[in-house]
């Protein structure tokens, strides 16, 4: 995590020259402080690795199932931008309660359609909101 | 207090609940709460949208609507920013960092009733404030400068030295990131583009509700995916959740001083016009941070940490109706609606609105107050219900919750790149907290850079020039007394409840 | 040449799309209303006095989305890279793009070649003003001032219109001056010089008048030939350009002839009065542009949107898109003899 840090950092650090410094003055000044305190931090945890916290960290960790907690998250993203908030969400629903949540059919196509159902009346209709309409023409 | 300010205060009181002009407050009560409800929806959405219905009525239904639009959308965002980790808007962010812990611990009821209780006295006190300054509002408005907002701002950021959990290094390091992600997209001063690696998106900068509703609802959701909870609070049945709404009342009146400070915190920075509405809440919270002692287990469920930031902003309403009616100038995004509003309607900020207008000044602040207090009722009333949503199974309020997450990360600007930065703030949020790195210095500097870095370099020019003179500006010297009294406090209190426990180890 | 080839090319287009005006796709749709100001800025003000007008014109529902950053520009570009179907509309501040657009330093739209442009709301006339207690009167006092020391301005960053026009004031008035810069909103501008932060602050008048009417800003010059606003606190005050203006009076001062500086001068006000014009995106279609045009002509005549804006404090003298572009070309043209006096003070006020 803290060579993932370092890494944004150094991105960061790659843009400065395209900053003037009038603009840049302050952020200069915060890029360089983080950078030593980043490069503080590899060198503690090369000397002496540290465990998580049992606090912060869920009980059980399944790298696995936040891969695919990720994955699901995608495929949300591609339903919503594909076919729209609307359906996209009901298309998202319905393929996580049947193939994640492994629910039934039926619930998992009447579920989905009532949160469709519901996200239209509540954002569109009552609201007058204007929810992303995706790339497919649908009506 | 002038016997005209007394006779106004009444007489908008007695208009506010006389009949039928009381329908108007409880009908945008109501239409406020229904919208703050909805991610990425608020108050300003509902203003805009009744802007142009309400042009032929009169002011004083105006002011009555507009009022309580204003007072009732704080709270229910803060609902779902309990319950799902999804904040209704920027200013309920900073709720979750505690409150939806607490639901994840059962405790979700108390965490309800904590935010409503702390919101209804909250706006009380922001309201008792706005009175006192009426025959003072325009000075008080004016009295604020770079230099003082210069010092709210480090204020706030060295509250982070309490929040950076069990590593120091990696707290600072958050902050830091936090405060290069403010500085993405246009200076201010030059309006040259700064870190926006050729991306149109980062022109703009990065906006604290995609950044919010990704390191903290989505990393959530992967969290809660991957460690394979069956539900939000851990239990099955609603009869097995701990807390009760009477728990959550009376955890205001047991931290009140905390209370006030946190009001008086909201106050104050509702009175200084154009800060974030999530400044007043991120100030709240991390001074509740600093001085909580050695029980604190704020980001892991401490009450203190829902009762701050909802006292302070309800108190911010107050506050920024000061300088909004006295100067023309809005303290936040809702209170620039609302003078849009009041202008449309012939009602002009200023002298003559305080002088001419008053009664619908004061039919505008009871208006706000009736709501606020009609919201928190209500909220406590629907704590238990609404507590009951997390013994749902997770897999089936997971589709709910991220269908809301993409909504409130579309419709803060209708643009799908919001969606994308929120799934990849998700993404780095969840491995934040896998790793034990606090998300919460990172979001907190983040909301205060610009404050920092516009009033840093405003302050330093003026002296330079010689306008100002910041060791001969009263409010600015308390405020930087307030931060070396904050930087130290913590240890003090330390020092001190140990040598209370211990006599002998203390020496 | 340029100008005056689109210029042409708008009115020709114009005289056509009217007879063939169509809105009916924009029936029961939301159009996003793109302001380059925070909500309660000028800008915004306007735009929501425009609102329920336009929304029943168009039988469409306005969604106002508020883009300060980059004083404007963000919405500008917001604006111009919309798809054009009418779902897009803005209001800009075509004198703050015309100088972003000279200067070349960001990609700043050309407020005549990167939009549609539908009227104008209004044309801008910047009035220099100072707090009650700084000690200047008037602007003799000001010339005083600054032969003593520079005179502090407040602007928002370098590169801004506000600022544009400063070192071609100073120029015509001789006054020697310094700029402090981040102060974002016009009413931060006013703040700053009713604090005493700086000495005066220049914008139009509609953004001052609350402070006017107190009596916390008092009205110094006016940066063109005519009143700026009938307000009556500005009955004594000078104007700039025009025959007997301050900038033909302090001509022999500044080494000018007084028809260099009524020249100069009178171009400094088109540059400002480039206004605040109604626009969507670049390559409409013809029979939407015309019926946009027109939808705004009609909302612009309507008496009751003119007694709103008097209700609301704010000034309306429109300008169809036609006579818009010819004002725009006429302060395009303008602000190229001034390149590089302000590229010049950009360099300076970057050290």
């Amino acid at each position: 995590m803290t060579l993932l840090v370092a890494g944004v950092l150094l991105l960061f650090l790659v843009q400065t020259p395209r900053i003037g410094l009038v603009a840049g003055r302050i952020p200069f000044v915060v890029l360089g402080l983080t950078l030593i305190l980043v490069c503080w931090q590899l060198v503690r945890e090369l000397v002496a690795p540290q465990r998580s916290s049992a606090d912060t960290v869920s009980a059980s960790h399944d790298v696995v199932q936040a891969l695919r907690a990720t994955a699901w998250i995608f495929v949300l993203l591609l339903a919503v931008l594909v076919a729209g908030v609307v359906p996209g969400a009901g298309l998202f629903c319905f393929l996580f309660l049947r193939f994640q949540a492994d629910e039934s059919w039926l619930f998992s196509l009447v579920f989905s359609i009532a949160l469709s159902a519901a996200v239209y009346l509540i954002f569109d209709l009552f609201f007058g909101a204007s929810l992303y309409s995706g790339w497919l023409p649908l009506p | 207090m002038d016997g005209s300010v007394v006779d106004a205060a009444l007489e908008g009181l007695r208009l506010v609940f006389s009949w039928p002009w009381i329908l108007y407050p409880l009908a945008g009560t109501v239409l406020a709460m229904l919208f703050s409800a909805s991610p990425g929806l608020n108050s300003s959405s509902l203003m805009a949208l009744a802007i142009p219905l309400t042009y032929a009525w009169d002011p004083l239904p105006v002011m009555l609507l507009f009022g309580a639009f204003v007072g009732g959308a704080t709270f229910m965002g803060s609902v779902t920013a309990i319950l799902f980790n999804i904040p209704g808007k920027a200013s309920n962010a900073v709720t979750l960092l505690d409150g939806y812990p607490m639901t994840q611990q059962g405790r979700a009821k108390t965490a309800i009733s904590c935010a409503a209780t702390a919101s209804a006295l909250g706006s009380t006190f922001g309201i008792v404030m706005l009175i006192a300054l009426i025959p003072v509002m325009r000075e008080a408005a004016i009295a604020l400068g770079p230099p003082e907002y210069l010092m709210l701002a480090i204020w706030g950021l060295t509250t982070l030295a309490a929040l950076t959990g069990n590593s120091l290094p990696k707290g600072l390091i958050a902050a830091g990131v936090g405060l290069l992600l403010a500085f993405v997209g246009y200076d201010p001063r030059t309006a040259g583009l700064r870190f926006t690696f050729g991306f149109d998106y980062l022109r703009d900068g990065f906006s604290l509700v995609p950044v919010f509703l990704g390191l903290f609802a989505l990393a959530e959701i992967i969290d809660l995916m991957a460690s394979g909870r069956e539900t939000l609070s851990g239990k099955q049945r609603s009869s097995e959740l701990s807390g009760s709404a009477g728990d959550g009342v009376r955890s205001v009146f047991r931290n009140f001083g905390l209370f006030l400070r946190s009001s008086v915190i909201g106050t104050v920075i509702g009175i200084i016009p154009g800060i974030g509405s999530s400044v007043a809440g991120f100030i709240a919270y991390g001074h509740a941070s600093q001085t909580a002692g050695a029980d604190s287990k704020f980001g892991r469920g401490d009450i203190r940490g829902v009762l701050a930031p909802e006292a302070a902003n309800d108190a911010k309403d107050g506050g920024a109706l000061v300088p909004t009616l006295a100067l023309g100038i809005p303290g936040g995004t809702g209170t620039a609606v609302l003078l849009g509003a009041l202008m449309l309607h012939g009602l002009v900020p200023g002298r003559e609105m305080l002088t001419d207008h008053l009664v619908l000044v004061f039919v505008l602040v009871w208006s706000l107050f009736l709501s606020n207090w009609v919201t928190s009722l209500l909220g406590l009333s629907l704590a238990s219900p609404m507590a009951k949503l997390s013994t749902i199974r997770t897999s089936r309020l997971v589709p709910v919750i991220l269908a809301l997450a993409v909504i409130g990360a579309y419709q803060y600007r209708g643009q799908v790149a919001d969606v994308i930065c929120a799934i990849a703030f998700g993404i780095l949020g969840y491995l934040m907290k896998r790793f034990d790195w606090p998300r919460i210095p990172l979001v907190i500097a983040m909301a205060l850079a610009t404050l920092f870095e516009n009033n840093l370099h405003l302050t330093l020019r003026l002296q330079e020039l010689g306008r100002i003179d910041i060791w001969s500006r009263p409010i600015t010297l308390g405020l930087m007394a307030l931060t070396l009294f904050s930087l130290l406090l913590p240890g003090a209190l330390a020092r001190w409840r140990r040598g209370r426990r211990d006599p002998k180890a203390a020496k | 040449m340029r100008q005056s080839v689109l210029f042409v090319l708008e009115v020709l287009l114009s005289v056509t799309q009217i007879a063939g005006a169509d809105c009916s796709t924009l029936q029961d749709s939301a159009i996003r209303w793109i302001v380059p100001t925070r909500p309660g800025g000028g800008y915004d003000a306007y735009s929501r006095l425009l609102q329920p007008f336009m929304e029943r014109e168009l039988g469409a529902q306005i969604v106002i989305e508020n883009r300060a950053e980059a004083g404007g520009i963000v919405a500008a570009l917001t604006i111009r890279d919309a798809s054009p179907d009418g779902k897009t509309l803005g209001i800009i501040n075509a004198s703050g793009l015309l100088t972003a657009n000279m200067l070349a330093e960001n990609p700043a739209p050309h407020p005549a070649e990167d939009f549609s442009v539908l009227g104008r709301v209004i044309s801008n006339h910047f009035v220099m003003f100072t707090g009650r207690d700084s000690g200047i009167a008037d602007v003799e006092d000001l010339l005083s001032t600054a032969q003593e020391r520079p005179v502090l301005v407040a602007i928002r960053d370098v590169g801004s219109a506000g600022f544009a026009a400063l070192p071609i004031t100073a120029s015509l008035i001789g006054m020697d001056y310094t700029v402090v810069t981040g102060y974002v909103g016009n009413s931060d501008r006013a703040l700053a010089a009713i604090r005493g932060e700086v000495d005066v602050v220049m914008h139009n008048f509609d953004s001052a008048r609350r402070f006017v009417d107190s009596g916390e800003l008092v009205p110094l010059l006016q940066l063109t030939w005519q009143m700026a606003d009938a307000h009556a606190s500005l009955k004594n005050v000078p104007m700039l350009a025009g025959k007997d203006g301050l900038a033909v009076r302090r001509a022999g001062h500044v080494g000018k002839t007084p028809a260099q500086a009524e020249t100069e001068a009178r171009a400094l006000a088109n540059i400002i009065g480039a206004g605040r014009l109604l626009v969507a995106p670049p390559n409409l279609s013809t029979s939407m542009t015309g019926c946009l045009r027109r939808a705004v002509d009609t909302v612009m005549a309507k008496p009751e949107l003119l007694t709103a804006a008097r209700r609301a404090g704010l000034s309306v003298a429109p300008a169809d898109a036609a006579a818009a572009l010819e004002d725009l070309g006429v302060g395009a043209a303008a602000l190229v003899q001034f390149a590089p006096l302000v590229r010049a003070a950009v360099q300076s006020a970057r050290q």
